[in-house]
């Protein structure tokens, strides 16, 4: 089964990465939005397997996004990783700490698949 | 003519009665009118008697020649018989009475003149009404009555130009005596009498051309209607008239008094009335004396028996003073001292009984011996009397003597000698007690003896108090200075520092917090600290910390909250607390001292954001060229395919990026820290203005925009390299954020009006324009309006932040104004030197 990734992040450089990243190497379907916003109405439409979510963004950020998915019926159980610049730890446990999985960036693109599949414990499909 | 007191007639008219008083003027009935009148008026008299051989055959008055005067009959050669009263009223001698009866048969007949004869009816004296009113003596009922109860109310008046004959014709038709003349204001200010008329008439007076006001006896003796009788009648005698005006206080005519008035006032009634007045005065007077008569003995018996009673008490007294006497003899035996008295000498005149016991002799051994005699040795014996002698003078001594007992034991005595006096002050004797002190001296000598050890002991005390205080002196100052110290440390230290009692309140807070919350101490000291100072949002905490604090749990020593000032600014503190304790070790409170890491938390925070915001900033093109050539060079994306073309161009887009970022933000590092000097010139402003547009003339080209520039060509005084920098900047931005076929306008324009003089550039664009609340940030770092599209555009966030640097480093100002939809306009001015605009 071809699982649905929805990438939220409004750099270009980084969707393109994303998407070629995890096509390539899972080949998974990779949805993009480049706002907050854009993101919350394709995550309602498609129901997509997870969220890859950049924290700093303008405007909507990756944390007011969450919540605003956690608060959502239809969008409230889809899995949320966040994918953030800042490498400090206290930032990664405070992502944690909202019971999502964490992706720092620079990522490795040829692993960042099994990254995903390992923080959401899914079999190899 | 005066009555004679020796004309034998006027000595038997008054021996009749004191009102008959010889006649004055008597004529023959042939004697001319005129002789006669002017013998009446030589006289005074009212009238003149016609006598034939003693006896009144007529009488002529005042009254009657005022009754010829008015008709005008009076012819002054007539004889007087013809113009006489013939018909003449007399008084016989046997039937005079009293005086009220004679003026009653006046009355009666209504005569003024009564003539007296004796019985062989010849004229002895006569009655007038002047004559009568004269032996008035009824003073007191005079003095009772008042002028206005008797005064004739109708009076005949005349005004002041009224001829004299007018007036006598008023009077004979009136039958009156006297006109009263009137002044215009109706007010009496004259009288015309009869007596008047018949003056006139004899000094030969033009009657019908003399007016009253030439003739008229003036002024008019105030008599008031209050006026008593008795003063009217004084007057009268005084000043020989026979009626008054009366006259009241404001000066209207009251009335007339005259003497028929006064004597009027004497009728029986009247005076029956007041001899009732009299007798019940009398018998008040007989009453009161009575009265006091009893009193008198009443107070006399009184007075009798208060001395019975005090010679009573004085009995008493002296049999009191008696038992007193043998009382205190009595006395003088029981009392536990010697009592001797003596007579001035020293010889014993009284020996009680403790002197019995004390000396060892009997009363009857030493009555009458001398009292030198009991003395142990001379010695004493000169002493004793030495004593006696200084007694003499009168003086009191008092002192310790040997004394010998009649065994030949000897005691020292405390004895007191006072002389006895006679009853004329002489010394007469002295009295002497004494005591026996043999137990006395032993005890003082102990007590002496203890006294001297109590003193060498306090002199220690002293020493070793001397010693403490001195300790005590120099601790107190090295505490005053330790004080001090700590004090001026406190009171000058940048540092905050809060004394809290148990409670929480204030107890110390120093200048510094003062100056720093912008209270007074007044205002803080006693205040809550943590619901006056704290933020209310962590109150909680910093109550519950001091609680832990003061039941000295283990906490941490130190800890951060925020504190709120007077204006309600928030200041970031970090405390080190420390407990405070009293002399017991028990402890009252805490010593707070905080440093203020307002600026420096801010400091940290920016720096913070900063770091994070390089670290996005520098990870997001670093992750898109990891990935991009990761994913490229480990042939996961074929290099050929569309997506590997595509990373190929990602992976270059983001060195780029990544360039220009690190450019950026080494600008911007040399620019604040100073690195980077402006190379100042004049240079044309077009220079800058061509240099910009030359480069940016392709891109906007690409863009499908039109660059429009106004530049006059205006002289500046700048770094040419970074204004145009700073143009660049602003209108690449400007081409990057309007939509496509808009026109960019650069404007110059020199502003010497307002403020300093200084030129002005302008880039305006026809974008979408910015909010108005962003615009005051969009010069920070990192801050954007549009941050979703300038990733792409390739802005780093740093671009406005260093053009704002280079135009302060200028000495100029940069600022937007922009609308939501119709664009933006970035301002940027420089300032004209002064000296070189000229």
């Amino acid at each position: 089964m071809t699982r649905q990734i929805l990438a939220i992040d409004d750099e270009e450089a980084i969707r393109i990465i994303l998407k070629a990243s995890l096509e390539f190497t899972a080949g998974w379907t990779v949805l993009t939005a480049a706002s907050g916003q854009a993101g919350f109405a394709i995550a309602q439409t498609e129901q997509p397997d997870a969220i890859l979510l950049d924290v700093m963004m303008p405007e909507t950020d990756g944390i007011t996004l969450f919540h605003q998915l956690q608060a959502e019926a239809s969008t409230q159980k889809i899995p949320i990783i966040f994918l953030t610049a800042q490498a400090r730890e206290v930032e990664r446990k405070r992502l944690e700490a909202l019971g999502c999985g964490v992706i720092l960036k620079p990522f490795e693109p040829e692993i960042i698949a099994q990254q995903v599949r390992t923080l959401l414990d899914w079999q190899k499909s | 003519m005066q009555p004679d007191p020796l004309d034998p007639n006027f000595a038997e008219a008054t021996s009749l009665h004191p009102a008959v008083v010889p006649v004055l003027v008597c004529v023959p009935p042939n004697t001319p009118t005129a002789e006669a009148i002017a013998l009446m008026s030589e006289a005074q008299t009212s009238y003149v008697l016609i006598t034939q051989q003693q006896r009144p055959i007529g009488i002529f008055t005042e009254r009657d020649l005022v009754r010829l005067i008015a008709s005008s009959q009076f012819a002054p050669s007539q004889p007087i018989s013809t113009v006489m009263s013939a018909s003449v009223k007399t008084l016989c001698t046997a039937d005079i009475q009293d005086t009220l009866r004679i003026f009653q048969q006046m009355q009666q007949h209504q005569l003024r003149h009564l003539p007296v004869v004796n019985e062989s009816q010849q004229l002895v004296g006569i009655v007038t009404k002047e004559s009568l009113r004269q032996t008035l003596t009824f003073s007191t009922l005079l003095k009772l009555k008042q002028v206005e109860e008797v005064m004739q109310t109708e009076v005949i008046c005349a005004s002041a130009d009224t001829m004299v004959r007018q007036i006598a014709k008023k009077m004979n038709e009136h039958r009156v005596s006297c006109v009263v003349i009137l002044d215009a204001g109706d007010r009496p200010v004259g009288i015309i009498t009869e007596h008047d008329i018949v003056q006139f008439q004899t000094l030969g007076l033009a009657l019908d051309q003399t007016p009253a006001q030439t003739v008229m006896s003036t002024p008019l003796l105030p008599i008031h209607p209050k006026d008593s009788l008795w003063k009217t009648h004084q007057q009268m005698n005084q000043r020989r008239v026979r009626r008054f005006v009366v006259c009241r206080p404001d000066g209207e005519l009251a009335g007339l008094i005259t003497q028929s008035s006064l004597l009027q006032a004497l009728n029986p009634a009247e005076v029956q009335q007041m001899i009732e007045l009299l007798q019940q005065e009398a018998e008040q007077l007989r009453t009161e004396h009575q009265a006091l008569l009893e009193a008198r003995n009443r107070e006399l018996r009184a007075r009798q028996a208060v001395l019975t009673e005090k010679l009573k008490t004085e009995q008493a007294e002296h049999q009191k003073a008696d038992d007193q006497i043998r009382f205190q003899a009595g006395l003088l035996d029981v009392v536990a001292q010697a009592v001797i008295a003596t007579d001035q000498a020293g010889y014993i005149l009284y020996w009680n009984r403790y002197a019995q016991t004390l000396y060892g002799w009997s009363a009857e051994a030493v009555m009458g011996r001398s009292i030198l005699e009991i003395m142990p040795d001379l010695k004493a014996q000169a002493k004793a009397a030495a004593l006696i002698n200084r007694l003499r003078q009168q003086e009191v001594w008092s002192g310790e003597l040997l004394v010998q007992r009649q065994d030949g034991s000897q005691f020292p005595a405390w004895v007191v000698l006072s002389p006895t006096c006679n009853e004329q002050g002489q010394v007469c004797g002295i009295v002497g007690i004494a005591d026996d002190i043999s137990d006395r001296k032993r005890l003082e000598a102990e007590r002496s003896a203890a006294d001297t050890a109590l003193k060498l002991a306090y002199r220690k005390l002293d020493q070793s108090h001397e010693a403490l205080e001195s300790r005590v002196a120099t601790r107190t100052a090295a505490l005053r200075q330790a004080e001090h110290r700590w004090r001026s440390l406190l009171e000058e230290v940048q540092l905050v520092v809060i004394g809290l009692d148990l409670t929480g309140k204030v107890t110390y807070a120093n200048p510094f917090f003062l100056e720093l919350v912008g209270y007074t101490a007044e205002a803080v000291i006693h205040a809550d600290w943590v619901s006056c100072f704290i933020s209310p949002s962590e109150r909680a905490q910093v109550s519950d910390y001091f609680q832990q604090l003061n039941l000295q749990r283990e906490i941490p020593s130190q800890h951060q909250n925020t504190i709120l000032t007077k204006s309600g600014k928030e200041r970031i503190i970090v405390w080190k607390n420390t407990l405070l304790r009293d002399l017991q070790n028990n402890v009252i409170g805490s010593m707070s001292i905080g440093e203020d890491i307002t600026e420096r938390f801010a400091i940290d925070r920016i720096k913070g954001e900063f770091v994070a915001m390089v670290s996005h900033e520098l990870r997001t093109p670093l992750t898109a060229i990891h990935g991009g050539v990761k994913l490229l060079s480990q042939g996961i994306v074929p290099s050929q395919s569309d997506q590997g073309q595509a990373l190929f161009q990602v992976v270059v887009q983001s060195s780029q990026r990544l360039v220009r970022l690190v450019d950026d933000i080494l600008t911007l590092e040399r620019l604040e820290s100073g690195e980077y000097p402006l190379h100042k010139q004049f240079i044309n402003s077009q220079t800058v203005t061509r240099q910009v547009t030359d480069a940016l003339r392709v891109m906007a080209r690409e863009a499908n925009m039109v660059i429009e520039v106004c530049d006059p060509g205006i002289p500046i005084l700048a770094d040419s390299d970074r204004i145009t920098q700073v143009l660049t900047n602003l209108l690449d931005n400007a081409i990057k954020f309007s939509p496509p076929g808009s026109t960019i306008h650069l404007t110059v324009e020199s502003r010497e009006g307002q403020g300093d003089p200084h030129v002005l550039f302008a880039v305006c664009d026809q974008g979408k324009g910015i909010p108005a609340e962003q615009q005051p940030t969009i010069f920070e770092r990192f801050v954007q309006a549009d941050q979703t599209g300038n990733r792409e555009k390739g802005g780093t966030g740093l671009g406005l932040t260093i053009c704002r640097n280079i135009v302060e480093q200028h000495g100029g100002k940069i600022w937007v104004e922009s609308r939501l939809g119709e664009g933006s306009c970035f301002f940027v001015t420089l300032p004209i030197e002064p000296s070189k605009t000229s």
